[in-house]
């Protein structure tokens, strides 16, 4: 029951595997209400060792919509927000 | 015990000789029935109709025309009863039945995608429809490649899912394509077909056919699954991305897990082999009106589907953006690093002085004391295992030198290294000589892992 605003990330393919979760609530740093995709993306490489070289290769979606990579950096998540992260699959 | 091994394998291939047997009997006395039937109706044809040489020559012309195939306007009397049950819907009807007719999809990759994929478009009622693959049929592909059987071991995996749809559907002409596909190949076959299907297994055939598609204008409906996953996306289509808008870089090798060693259950293919059918069949007869999306499927999670909304093509992308650098096919497998195909690559990262053959750790198996360690996952570990193993997969060993240091009885203790097929033991060895340089005087691998042992050791140990 903290206060902290949360964002949800969820984890598919080989980034649940390296993750070893589906998904993940993440608390957005004190006093704010939003962050960037780009500081997203760098806190998660820390968080999870083995998700920084599948991150590099993964799309991004937020609230299930596509985020173009050159949008990473101005691009906000804010609070209640849901975060794919979607590798490629290409066996069959 | 081999003995009773040789008798049982023996056994076996009598059963696989008889069925085969009787098959060729069964198909031989159908040729015959047939043959008869045609020669009653060509003499009967010959009696009644005095033109008939003029028919039959214009019959052969119109045979061996291939490049522009005829537009059907009609539906035969066959086809009423065949497609009666989708006829009758009011998103298909007639008019969705002679697009299917009219159309050509071609399918790469017969396997876990492709072969439902082409079983539902051939029974569908897809006038023509190609399939390339080189490979042949394994009895490790059954589980889920159901266009193939137990009889066709062996055989051209694109000729057993030609046999299978001239089966289910001899209105469809399916042609076989028994190559590789690559950079000089693909524009060509490509050029041939209205829709195409990747239901490849490896990253470099992906760009390929991405590549192709957007250079020669035709929508691709691509899927991917591996273990409990799936994803469906169809690109070049409607102003929609392709394959590089949405993935400009591939993934490093070494980060591509294959079937072989990633694992698939069978019905993850099936559901997304099914959705590529129905995705060729909406684009087919005009009737898809969905946004551009990235469909992701999940067999452990709830939901079981999620749709992301894509965007259109990306405008600097360097393929089919404002300003394409890429107007040729290229070199794949050296833009991806790794090959055209789904087999795991034989790995030499050792020299021979830190290698043993199976047959050598066998006699000094119960002679000499030592320590086993199996670098498999846990989860293959507790399919079969050698007694006395010591199971430490590959990824948690860094983490876990400590353990293999308590079980070294004096610093002399020979430490050998095992896994399925002899890659994952190299590397391992190499890790264990890092971290444990003045404790071990002997560590070594046992070349060709556990698939070696069970052919030239033990034949009663389970190969999977």
């Amino acid at each position: 029951m903290s206060n902290a605003k949360e964002i949800t990330i969820l984890y598919f393919a080989t980034a649940r595997d390296a993750t070893k979760v589906p998904s993940e609530k993440i608390s957005l740093p004190p006093q704010s209400t939003s962050m960037s995709l780009e500081d997203l993306t760098n806190l998660l490489k820390k968080r999870h060792e083995k998700l920084a070289p599948i991150l590099d290769n993964s799309l991004y979606s937020i609230n299930m919509e596509y985020v173009e990579e050159s949008d990473y950096q101005t691009i906000l998540v804010k609070e209640g927000d849901e975060v794919a992260i979607i590798p490629p699959v290409s066996g069959g | 015990m081999n003995i009773e091994m040789d008798k049982s394998e023996n056994q076996e291939l009598i059963v696989l000789v008889s069925r085969l047997k009787k098959e060729n009997e069964q198909l031989r006395i159908r040729v015959k029935e047939l043959e008869e039937k045609l020669n009653n109706k060509q003499n009967s044809l010959l009696n009644s109709n005095t033109n008939s040489k003029l028919k039959e020559s214009t019959l052969q012309k119109t045979e061996t025309f291939d490049k522009a195939p005829p537009i059907y306007k009609d539906l035969t009397l066959a086809e009423y009863m065949l497609y009666g049950r989708q006829l009758i819907l009011s998103d298909f009807g007639k008019s969705g039945q002679l697009k299917l007719k009219n159309t050509s999809i071609l399918i790469v990759g017969a396997g876990g995608l492709g072969a439902p994929a082409a079983i539902y478009l051939a029974a569908a009622g897809v006038g023509k429809l190609g399939i390339v693959d080189y490979d042949k049929v394994e009895r490790s592909n059954l589980h889920r490649q159901i266009i193939h059987n137990e009889l066709r071991e062996g055989i051209s995996k694109a000729q057993s899912a030609k046999m299978t749809i001239e089966e289910l559907n001899s209105l469809c002409n399916c042609v076989a394509y028994e190559i590789l596909l690559e950079s000089s190949n693909a524009l060509e076959i490509v050029q041939k077909y209205d829709i195409v299907i990747d239901a490849t297994d490896n990253v470099a055939t992906r760009y390929l056919l991405n590549d192709a598609c957007v250079l020669s204008g035709k929508p691709l409906i691509s899927g991917g699954a591996l273990r409990m996953d799936g994803q469906l996306t169809v690109y070049n289509y409607k102003r929609g991305p392709c394959y590089r808008c949405l993935f400009p870089k591939p993934p490093p090798p070494e980060s591509i897990l294959n079937c072989a060693d990633g694992g698939i259950l069978g019905v993850v293919t099936g559901v997304i082999g099914c959705l590529q059918a129905l995705q060729a069949i909406k684009i087919a007869t005009e009737n898809d009106e969905s946004p551009n999306n990235l469909l992701i499927f999940s067999a452990t999670s709830y939901p079981l589907f999620r749709s992301i909304k894509l965007r259109s093509k990306k405008k600097d992308c360097a393929l089919c953006g404002d300003h394409p650098s890429i107007t040729r096919l290229e070199d794949y497998v050296q833009f991806c690093g790794s090959g055209a195909t789904d087999k795991s690559p034989s790995v030499k990262a050792l020299g021979h002085e830190d290698r043993i053959e199976p047959k050598i750790y066998h006699n000094l198996r119960n002679k000499t004391p030592h320590v086993l360690i199996d670098v498999r996952e846990t989860v293959q570990y507790d399919i079969c295992s050698l007694p006395n193993s010591i199971n430490i997969p590959l990824k948690d060993l860094p983490d876990r030198i400590g353990e293999v240091k308590n079980l070294l009885e004096t610093p002399n203790t020979p430490v050998y290294v095992i896994c399925r097929l002899g890659n994952d033991s190299q590397h391992a060895v190499n890790i264990l000589k890092t971290h444990l340089k003045s404790e071990l005087k002997e560590v070594k691998d046992i070349i060709g892992g556990l698939h070696k042992w069970s052919i030239e050791v033990d034949q009663e140990f389970p190969i999977y």
